[in-house]
């Protein structure tokens, strides 16, 4: 447990999302107090599909990092955004737009999958798209099935509040600035919390990670047990002699690190606590003579039926990088950087993802859409959205490896 | 059908709003602390470009912190002066019921009818008059409203962390440059191994050393051209023809090879945002003299020459190295990441 990791992932997401929200809480501010109830109803396409396509694309329009985008559409829903455009907008919100389409550019530039940084950017965007357009259709039909049943209790009351017939009120100054101040800070402290909880369970999960992929010691020789005149030891086998490593085959291991050794769990032992790149003393049996040598440890190569599954399971990567994407927590701007530096082994279609399933689903958006949604339209949008992307991963992959192939 | 106000949800107003303000104001002046003041801790946090937006930030917080004192200051005001009816001016054709889901606090009931008489509590609450509030009969409400405190201490404590973790002046280093296998081409590595190997085979073999170190090139002719390391690193994708064969010094933090002493990557972490997207940007190191007596993570200037080698299909840069002095121990870099813009 590396306690300054941990501390620096936390506050990392804490002041990275901080911005955002204060931007959402006082547009939101400003929205209750200025837009009428029901305006945004009267001007949206009577087309609900047409409507709920654009909520898709609105990202373009107010790029907005996903922290942001509660409080607003908190507002939003109160003003007369029907659910499924919300819905739309939220999911493909953070990933249609500008800043991050470059990021995903530049990101890919010189590390591509699938050929080019582009194709890379337009996967992205075209997969975001069709994921929060048909689960805002989805949305739509349990909407029309279950009402505001599906939206938390404080969304409700006040959508079915009484509303001004549209117009907007006169209210003097000192009203409206309680007003939006009253709801900007209500709205900051609430999701503030969520925020600080979520990162808290991110950099934990984190932590996790790290130790379960950290790479472990091991000496920089092959070790064989052997048996002779009824002791038991171990022998070094095979060894390359360098500036690094004093070990030469045929020497027989006494102590490593100064623990005794004669079985190989006794060097995971004596190794436990040490880490690749670092010098150990070991005691060997040299030709008949005790000799006291230095090497230095290597890493133990990733487990190659590791390294097999994945990349003989798409569906496995896939599974495993979306976990790896709700784990992490990662602003929609930064994570294309983190997904295109993943190493080699990880298949194109598990790092893509990555990068469509990451905006929309994490553990601190988890904790936010609590705030607006009940458990029933979280889970339904979850299932939606998670089914989709594996699904089109997929897809992506095998039509991907048929192009290559009959290239 | 009307629901009845009860009395002791204005217990927990004030200190509701007193929370919400001691708290906005709270991390409104971490923001602008972070950025005028805690500068290192802000750089370790959060990529260049994102340091206005903490400024910014603190300052609307800061701002809306005021104003809300201010407004309750009024309200306060109001209140004390007894026997005085609200003089609000509400519009009475319809009040925009407020959303009151802060704090834990999730619902006011209100009894209202539209000839107004508003509480003399100091209830600035925009409320709907209760026979248009559309709660249906039997309706209750959510688990958090909690009549004896009406609000949720809890979420106070959560909030705390963070600003405890600032008092603390948390945090304050970089992580660790982990181990990781050296970039470097088979080529390259079997070379530095060379060295190594032949050191180790001992004095018979110096000869041949000192052959073969002869029949390379001395890498130090000429000025050294003082580098960025992004620069250094990316120069394999869009100016070798620039920098290819230029002796240059740059800075980093050392991480040994495991192989070989006259290897090592030089190290700098990237991040586009913040600090937990942070990547380790290696640039590998070929020595011709071992390289010791340096700790890893330790900042180090390099003077080197650069040169490309391809790997994987796409180049990367990499610096030879003459001699142990090349490698000098450094400061850190005030700036402890690099980003790309």
């Amino acid at each position: 447990m590396d306690y300054e990791r941990f501390i620096l992932v936390f506050t990392s997401i804490i002041y990275e999302a901080l911005p955002f929200i204060v931007f959402g809480v006082v547009i939101a501010g400003l929205l209750e107090e200025f837009v009428p109830q029901q305006f945004i109803a009267r001007i949206i396409p009577r087309s609900r599909p047409l409507a709920i396509g654009m909520g898709g694309l609105l990202g373009g329009v107010f790029p907005m990092c996903e922290c942001g985008i509660i409080p607003i559409m908190r507002r939003l829903l109160r003003k007369g955004l029907p659910l499924s455009v919300c819905v739309a907008y939220m999911l493909a919100g953070p990933i249609i737009n500008i800043v991050v389409i470059l990021s995903t550019y530049v990101a890919f530039t010189n590390k591509s999958i699938f050929e080019s940084a582009w194709i890379v950017v337009a996967l992205r965007v075209g997969l975001a798209f069709v994921t929060a357009f048909v689960t805002a259709l989805i949305v739509e039909r349990a909407y029309k099935k279950y009402g505001n049943a599906l939206l938390a209790p404080q969304v409700v009351r006040g959508l079915t509040a009484n509303d001004d017939n549209g117009e907007p009120r006169r209210r003097s100054a000192f009203d409206r600035i309680n007003n939006i101040t009253a709801t900007a800070l209500g709205d900051f402290v609430d999701i503030m919390a969520f925020l600080i909880l979520g990162a808290t369970l991110a950099a934990s999960g984190r932590e996790v990670m790290e130790q379960l992929s950290k790479p472990q010691p091991t000496l920089n020789a092959e070790i064989e047990e052997f048996r002779s005149n009824g002791t038991r030891g171990l022998k070094v086998v095979k060894t390359t002699p360098s500036d690094t490593n004093g070990l030469k085959e045929g020497d027989v291991l006494r102590k490593l690190a100064g623990k005794s050794v004669t079985t190989p769990a006794d060097i995971d032992t004596a190794l436990r606590r040490k880490k690749p790149a670092e010098d150990v003393s070991v005691l060997v049996l040299r030709d008949g003579e005790e000799a006291e040598v230095e090497t230095r440890l290597n890493a133990r190569q990733v487990d190659s039926a590791f390294v097999d599954l994945i990349q003989n399971n798409v569906l496995v990567a896939i599974l495993l990088m979306m976990g790896v994407a709700v784990v992490f927590c990662l602003c929609s701007e930064a994570d294309a950087f983190v997904a295109a530096n993943f190493p080699v082994m990880w298949p194109g279609a598990a790092k893509l993802a990555f990068l469509v399933f990451g905006p929309m689903m994490d553990i601190k958006l988890y904790l936010m859409y609590t705030r607006i949604f009940r458990p029933r339209l979280i889970w339904t949008i979850i299932l939606s959205v998670a089914l989709q992307v594996i699904v089109y991963c997929l897809i992506t992959h095998y039509v991907s490896e048929y192009l290559m192939r009959s290239h | 059908m009307a629901h009845t106000h009860t009395h002791e949800d204005s217990d927990s107003y004030y200190p509701e709003q007193l929370c919400l303000i001691a708290f906005s104001g709270l991390f409104g002046g971490i923001c602008l602390s972070l950025y005028f003041w805690q500068t290192d801790m802000l750089k370790l946090v959060l990529a260049e470009p994102f340091h206005l937006f903490v400024l910014i930030s603190g300052i609307f917080l800061v701002g809306l912190t005021v104003l809300r004192a201010a407004v309750l200051w009024k309200i306060a005001g109001e209140v004390n002066t007894p026997g005085q009816e609200q003089q609000h001016s509400h519009e009475h054709e319809g009040h925009e019921h407020h959303d009151h889901g802060h704090c834990g606090h999730e619902h006011h009931h209100h009894d209202h009818d539209c000839g107004h008489h508003h509480h003399d509590h100091g209830h600035v609450h925009t409320a709907d008059c209760g026979h248009q509030h559309q709660h249906g009969r039997g309706h209750t409400h959510g688990h958090q409203h909690d009549h004896e405190h009406g609000w949720a201490p809890w979420r106070y404590m959560i909030l705390l962390v963070p600003v405890i973790l600032f008092l603390l002046g948390l945090p304050n280093k970089l992580p660790e440059v982990g181990a990781t296998n050296l970039q470097v081409s088979g080529a390259f590595e079997k070379e530095a191994m060379g060295y190594g190997a032949l050191v180790a085979a001992g004095p018979a073999q110096w000869n041949q050393l000192s052959a073969w170190l002869a029949l390379s090139h001395d890498p130090t002719t000429g000025p050294a051209h003082k580098i960025d390391f992004l620069t250094l690193e990316q120069s394999a994708y869009s100016g070798r023809d620039v920098w290819n064969g230029k002796v240059v010094r740059v800075l980093g933090q050392y991480q040994p090879s495991m192989n070989s002493l006259r290897e090592f990557n030089l190290v700098r972490l990237q991040i586009k945002c913040c600090g937990a997207d942070a990547i380790p940007l290696p640039v590998p190191i070929v020595s011709k003299a071992p390289i010791t007596g340096v700790a890893p993570g330790q900042w180090v200037e390099v003077t080197g020459k650069v040169e490309f080698v391809k790997q994987r299909g796409s180049f990367i840069t990499v610096l030879r190295v003459p001699a142990r002095a090349n490698v000098k121990p450094s400061e850190p870099d005030p700036n402890p990441y690099v980003t790309s813009s």
